[in-house]
């Protein structure tokens, strides 16, 4: 939760015995006054915030918010000012200290798992669920509302809300989507059908069947499956001539049948059927004569003067007494069969009782599917069929809350104080929406009703991740956390960078996520997404990046020999959505490291800051190296953009579309950068060395926390400390291993509980 | 490409048929023309030196990226000195671009938070959706041309919810907007098939009813917070189950013509065709309050077809540079541009003796005036259209120096029949539009 300082080591947190209470008028109260007073204290508000407001513990415990705050300047070293006198290091961290045991005091004997407000599907989720639900493929997402983020991610419960526009759509999609995967009418009978572009004989063939401007035969064969009573289709129209419709004369194996009249209009063909024996099974001979073309260009009526004849398409249908096509598969899969002797009633009931367990992924209550019979009498007092009110009551189904929200039942919800287990359908649904964003497969619904999920937890999380619907984690977890999906909207510029093909944003999301995946499915350490030597290309991103020898558009692992393209720092994904369209952005890129990869937001910026506001003062031929270092003259700045700048600027080399380059503006580049410390350091390599001696702990922290707060739905706060500090334990001590990451994430206190929640 | 002009030609065919004349007739309560009201957001502050106009006579001289509206100047007014002291950091920190988005039609301070405990305030269009809304078949229509959603943490610590959202259902609940054209033709006439339309109203009639029942007991089974949640699903069943009775009491001809296939590709015609949209809206009497969110405030967008190759949100941050300047003014143009386009629609649609225009109250402006300083006094405002004769434009209004936004907004709720004793921040009526 906390980072540790940047650039400080963290000295080893030495419980002190005396009370907090004494230790603040002692100890603590003193160094603040000294430091923080001036500008904060005794009736002193500057930047509209003061510290005279907390006379004692309670009162911060009241507003803890503004001293997160407080800690992170102080942690920060943004606070006291650099042009003020700092504390030492000692004195700092002695504040600090003070600020976690009695202002965030957590006991790990006790830990407080926290509230997860309960979760509607997000419309990715349910997407996928629909359709691992009706096991029919549909694209309803673009219908929905999209869904806000929290936290920077789009799972949060607080965040996913539900208006009336987000029911109007659900509603819509859920007919969509059973329109798609259920088939309540009766099933035609079987047909085969020979497309008028694929008949033989004079004529022309095009893509609304076979024209004939002259008399002529056209033929076509056609299987029967074995012998019987069928029913011959031609599906024909035309153009009328001087005195009336084209006339067809119809033939089955060289025998008539006899002759129509074809008075549909050319662009709407209409059927014409006949009743034929077919003696046995095999090949079927059928051909159409066009009898009576005439032409008349004298004729007063343009409309009369050419008689022409379309035909579409014949069919061949039956056997008539045999029995129809077979429903879908999906809807075979969620009607089941009706058995012999099944009332209407009995039989819905099972329908409802088995999809709702998958629906509802848990098994229904008492009385819960009988409900769903008042849209079987629906349908009867409508004169609809049972399987239409069967198909009623799944609509119902999917717009239920009971549905569209992941519900984790607990028996005191309104007890703040009540910790409790989550039961197993809870889990079975947090593990696989964590993991595959979707609903859980009948193996961990099974396992969840037989109360044995918690005892295979480990084998099954292997399973899910070994499974390729992981690829979810990748794309939703790893694409909002690394923003991979930012590269849809980045857009480096046609003008500065005429060499950029667009397909390359695709190329680099793709690379960073087969990272991440092979860093998953072979449980690498995740320290490798900052130092891998290898990485996942195509050619055209192989020649962006400047390596030989890469062929084709298939991506493969290939082994790094310039060390600077080393792990995600050397990824285009990263350097293009920290770039802007026309240059780089070396505080974005240190913003981004800070934030995403070390657990260190830097504050935004203070309010009010003073623009430059004259051009006179914008030096035109300055460097945007020396712009920034200007700007950061300014004691209002420099605190913050002493931590970011000086990341970015060691990835200078790296060009705003990825590209390497050894000029800016025909000037050499400088890529060295020093941090708060004083240690100097040069270009990403030796700034990758500094993030993984230095702050390998910090990148872990970063990354359990992420992942905490996508796997949970909700953000992370100070009382998650004891269970985040159990995770990065579990996690070191198997090598860091990014599976032993998520696993240990599964099994920690806030995944496996939850507490009740009075609104207080 | 092809439908897509023939829906901009196509409307203007529809335009031209007596036939909507005489829907407007079979409309009920459509005894003399209703007044419509609509906001439409730009965001990013403005080049102010370009785009305020400057005083002459009783009248004004437009400033140079306005120079669009000439036609449109006896139907616009200017009006200064309107602030959005809620879009102030009032404490919260940095953050102005989410306050301003959010804070635009609340006139509330969001409450700073990245997910848990969300909580602004009920927006202006929908205290009015609220007390005339059932009059149409729909209460209030909400549009969007916004690119779709980033990844990621948006501004300073604020959800993403404040940033993306103009309008709010009640302080917890935004009301999405529509960004595709043809699911905003759908909501407002259906699908095209009038009788299945029908039996499926019918039929999500009694799904309403029966997942109401569910959701009262889900509701018995959970925590406080998570009941909020089931309280927005409740409040969305009765809304729809009140949008389907609406429905049916409402009928209308539906311009098939009209019917849009889906997100233009420039945006230009994305702008138009949402704006036309608005109008059907408007001349088919089916709502008379709509909101339109261009772009969300903080906005990148780049437009490489005005030859502005870097993002909206980053040239806002001009430092005084005449580049940037110049280029933010070219972003202010183009934005007139639509607009005036809209003008210039409604405007050409007749209604009894005048125009759609006369009848309507259009407010066009956002939550910052300079993109460099993010300040949110003294706010780049135009008001246009006459209000049914209640509004007297072609005027630069100068309010009090510090005037809430919001005295406007209950002005204008005033005009609309719209009893409303406060919005946000509001102190008073706005008195003299």
């Amino acid at each position: 939760m906390f980072p540790r300082c940047l650039i400080l080591p963290a000295l080893a947190a030495t419980a002190s015995a005396s009370p907090p209470e004494a230790r603040w008028e002692a100890e603590i109260l003193p160094l603040f006054e000294h430091h923080c007073f001036d500008c904060h204290g005794d009736g002193i508000r500057k930047g509209e915030f003061d510290l005279d407001r907390f006379p004692d513990i309670a009162s911060m415990h009241a507003d803890r918010e503004a001293w997160k705050k407080i800690r992170t300047h102080l942690d920060q070293q943004l606070m006291p000012p650099p042009d003020e006198e700092q504390p030492t290091s000692e004195e700092r961290n002695a504040m600090i200290r003070w600020i976690d045991d009695a202002v965030f005091p957590v006991d790990p004997e006790n830990p407080d798992p926290g509230r997860v407000t309960i979760r509607r599907l997000n419309r990715l989720e349910y997407q996928n669920t629909l359709r691992d639900l009706l096991g029919v493929k549909v694209e309803v997402m673009d219908l929905l509302p999209p869904d806000d983020s929290g936290y920077g991610f789009d799972n949060i419960g607080d965040v996913l809300s539900m208006s009336p526009a987000h029911l109007e759509r659900f509603l819509e999609a859920a007919r969509i989507a059973l329109d798609a995967a259920t088939h309540p009418d009766p099933m035609p009978l079987p047909a085969v059908h020979r497309h008028g572009r694929d008949l033989r004989g004079p004529g022309q063939r095009g893509e609304e069947g076979h024209f004939l401007h002259a008399n002529g035969r056209v033929d076509a064969t056609l299987d029967a499956p074995k012998s019987g009573r069928y029913r011959l289709v031609i599906t024909a129209s035309g153009e009328d001539g001087p005195d009336g419709p084209p006339e067809i004369a119809v033939h089955l194996f060289g025998k008539s049948l006899g002759n129509r009249k074809v008075t549909a209009p050319l662009d709407k063909p209409a059927h014409h059927s006949f009743e034929v024996e077919v003696p046995r099974p095999g090949k079927v001979q059928a051909a159409v004569d066009f009898l009576n073309d005439r032409y008349d260009p004298r004729h007063p009526d343009p409309a009369k003067r050419d008689r022409n004849l379309l035909i579409a398409r014949i069919s061949l249908v039956g056997p008539l007494d045999g029995p129809p096509l077979p429903k879908p598969e999906s809807h075979r899969r969620i009607y089941g069969e009706r058995r012999s002797n099944d009332s209407d009633e009995s039989w819905a009931l099972r329908v409802f009782t088995d999809f709702g367990r998958r629906a509802f992924r848990r098994p229904l209550r008492d009385g819960e599917a009988a409900r769903y019979l008042h849209f079987i009498r629906l349908a009867k007092s409508d004169h609809l069929s049972i399987e239409h009110g069967i198909r009623l009551g799944l609509e119902a189904m999917l717009v239920s809350p009971a549905f569209l929200f992941r519900e984790e039942p607990q028996p005191d919800p309104g007890n703040t104080a009540g910790i409790h287990r989550i039961d197993e359908h809870a889990l079975a649904s947090r593990l696989s929406y964590f993991l595959w964003s979707t609903m859980p497969d009948e193996r961990l619904l099974k396992l969840a009703d037989d109360g044995k999920l918690r005892e295979n937890l480990d084998a099954e999380i292997n399973r899910l991740l070994d499974s390729p619907r992981s690829a979810a984690l990748v794309s939703n977890f790893g694409g909002q956390w690394l923003q991979l999906r930012d590269l849809r909207s980045a857009q480096p510029s046609r003008r500065a960078f005429p060499r950029f093909d667009p397909r390359l944003r695709e190329d680099m999301r793709r690379e960073t996520e087969l990272l991440l995946t092979h860093l998953i499915r072979e449980d690498r350490p995740l320290a490798e997404l900052l130092d891998a030597d290898y990485t996942f290309i195509n050619e055209r991103l192989a020649r962006h990046y400047g390596i030989p020898d890469v062929r084709g558009n298939d991506f493969r692992q290939v082994k790094l020999t310039n060390p600077a393209r080393r792990g995600l720092l050397g990824h285009g994904s990263f350097l293009l959505v920290t770039s802007h369209p026309l240059r780089t952005s070396p505080v974005l890129r240190g913003k981004f490291v800070l934030e995403n990869l070390l657990d260190t937001a830097p504050p935004p910026p203070p309010q009010n800051v003073p623009p430059l506001t004259s051009a006179e003062e914008h030096h035109e031929g300055l460097t945007l190296r020396q712009q920034l270092e200007k700007h950061r003259e300014d004691p209002n700045c420099s605190a913050c953009h002493a931590l970011m700048d000086p990341i970015g600027f060691s990835l200078q080399r790296f060009d705003a579309d990825g590209s390497w380059r050894d000029l800016e503006a025909g000037q050499p580049i400088d890529d060295s950068g020093q941090l708060l410390d004083g240690q100097r350091f040069q270009g990403p390599e030796e700034l990758r060395q500094i993030l993984l001696s230095r702050h390998r702990s910090d990148f872990h922290r970063s990354a359990v926390t992420k992942l905490l707060t996508y796997g949970l739905g909700r953000g992370t706060d100070w009382y998650d400390k004891p269970a985040i500090d159990a995770i990065l334990a579990e996690t070191e001590r198997h090598g860091g291993g990014t599976r032993a990451m998520i696993h240990a994430v599964i099994h920690s206190v806030p995944f496996q509980f939850r507490r009740g929640d009075s609104g207080k | 490409m092809h439908s897509r002009r023939n829906f901009l030609k196509g409307i203007a065919a529809t335009l031209a048929l007596p036939s909507l004349d005489s829907l407007a007739a079979t409309t009920a309560r459509a005894a003399a023309h209703p007044t419509r009201l609509a906001f439409i957001y730009i965001p990013n502050g403005v080049n102010l030196d370009l785009w305020r106009p400057t005083a002459q006579g009783s009248g004004f001289n437009l400033g140079p990226s306005l120079q669009s509206l000439q036609a449109h100047r006896n139907d616009i007014s200017f009006i200064r000195h309107l602030d959005h002291d809620k879009a102030r950091p009032n404490g919260d920190g940095p953050g102005d671009h989410a306050r301003a988005n959010a804070s635009f039609l609340t006139g509330c301070q969001p409450r700073k938070t990245a997910g848990a405990d969300i909580r602004v305030g009920t927006s202006v269009d929908q205290i009015a959706a609220r007390a005339i809304g059932s009059e149409t078949r729909l209460a209030s229509l909400e549009l969007s041309t916004d690119v779709s959603r980033r990844s990621g943490h948006c501004d300073s610590g604020y959800s993403c919810a404040y940033q993306f959202n103009l309008s709010w259902l009640d302080e917890q609940t935004p009301a999405p907007a529509e960004r595709d054209p043809r699911l905003v033709f759908e909501k407002l006439f259906g699908s095209g098939n009038t009788r299945e339309d029908a039996r499926r109203r019918a039929y999500r009639r009694s799904i309403l009813d029966f997942v109401q029942d569910d959701a009262r007991r889900l509701h018995q089974r959970l925590g406080h917070t998570d009941r909020g949640k089931i309280d927005q699903y409740l409040t969305a069943v009765r809304e729809l189950e009140q949008r389907i009775e609406r429905a049916e009491q409402h009928r209308t001809e539906i311009p098939e013509k009209s019917r849009p296939d889906g997100i233009p590709e420039t945006y230009e015609e994305h702008i138009r065709v949402q704006f036309e949209l608005m109008l059907l809206a408007f001349q088919t009497d089916s709502t008379r309050i709509a909101t339109f969110l261009l772009a969300h405030d903080g906005s990148n967008r780049p437009f490489p077809e005005l030859g502005v190759h870097s993002g909206h949100h980053e040239l806002s941050h001009h430092r005084g540079l005449q580049d940037h300047l110049d280029q933010i003014a070219r972003i202010d143009r183009f934005y007139a541009e639509q607009f005036s386009w809209f003008l210039k629609r409604l405007k050409e649609t007749r209604e009894g003796e005048g125009s759609l225009l006369d009848h309507s109250m259009i407010v066009y402006g956002g939550g910052i005036a300079d993109g460099n300083q993010h300040n949110h006094d003294d706010l780049p405002l135009i008001l246009a259209g006459r209000g049914n004769g209640s509004l007297n434009p072609g005027r630069i209004i100068n309010a009090a120096e510090g005037t809430p936004m919001t005295n406007l907004y209950l002005s204008l709720l005033d005009r609309m029949n719209v009893p409303a004793e406060r919005i946000g921040d509001s102190t008073g009526r706005l008195q003299g539009i």
